[in-house]
């Protein structure tokens, strides 16, 4: 019972993004050029406001930074969680050391 | 490995290293910044260590120094974030575009950015390159 109530809370939330990712791919409103105004902001006034050539560079760092920060955090973990697995992980010696423990 | 992809390695290796840097250095000017500039550099020592091996890269690039400089790289990024409003009101007035000297902060964070990102990628190819060693 609980099984399935789960299944169908997860069906209904994926079904709820589906739809609303196909409603926004053929809402023609939506979709046109104008109606994005952050893009011409970000296009005239982003080395206005900081001087910096390269607007991607201003995006991520400046306009996004805290969203940039987590993608280090992101990385971060990453790197440590790669390093606290293969710490102890060498494989030639574990499988060595299992052969002769069998023997 | 033999002599061919060691002295390949050994005349790309530096330039590699240089390009990643400029990347990074320039990456408010032209396009990269800091995830493309840091895999660049991590990418040179990829290279140096499928040429001479895990031991011999070791000796040049200690696995506790990568940790240190990742940690205190981090450190720093959070001060600098926190601090944006008072260097960028210092920096704003004295710039010119197109030139090095540009973009208020971006030139810093990129480059803290930089370093963290290299150092996250190189310790975790240390990690996969150290599971082969017999």
């Amino acid at each position: 019972m609980n099984e399935k109530i789960k299944l169908s809370v997860g069906l209904g939330c994926i079904v709820i993004v589906l739809g609303f990712m196909v409603f926004s791919i053929f809402n023609a409103d939506f979709a046109r050029w104008e109606n994005k105004s952050i893009a011409s902001f970000f296009i005239d006034q982003g080395w206005r406001q900081l001087s910096a050539s390269n607007t991607v560079t201003t995006i991520v760092w400046e306009y996004r930074g805290y969203d940039t920060l987590g993608e280090e955090t992101v990385l971060f973990t990453a790197a440590m969680g790669v390093f606290a697995i293969g710490a102890g992980l060498f494989l030639a010696e574990k499988i060595q050391s299992t052969r002769e423990v069998k023997a | 490995m033999n002599v061919i992809v060691r002295t390949g390695a050994k005349v790309m290796f530096p330039l590699i290293l240089l390009f990643g840097i400029y990347v990074i250095v320039h990456g408010h000017t032209t396009p990269g910044g800091t995830f493309s500039g840091g895999s660049i550099m991590a990418g040179g020592f990829v290279i140096y260590t499928l040429a001479h091996g895990v031991r011999k890269t070791e000796l040049d690039l200690k696995e506790i120094t990568i940790n240190v400089l990742k940690s205190v790289s981090g450190f720093i990024l959070i001060i600098l974030i926190l601090s944006e409003l008072l260097l960028r009101a210092a920096l704003v007035p004295t710039e010119t575009l197109f030139t090095l000297w540009s973009g208020s902060s971006l030139m810093f964070f990129n480059i803290v950015g930089g370093v963290m990102v290299f150092t996250g990628l190189l310790m975790i190819w240390y990690t996969i390159a150290k599971t082969d060693v017999e």
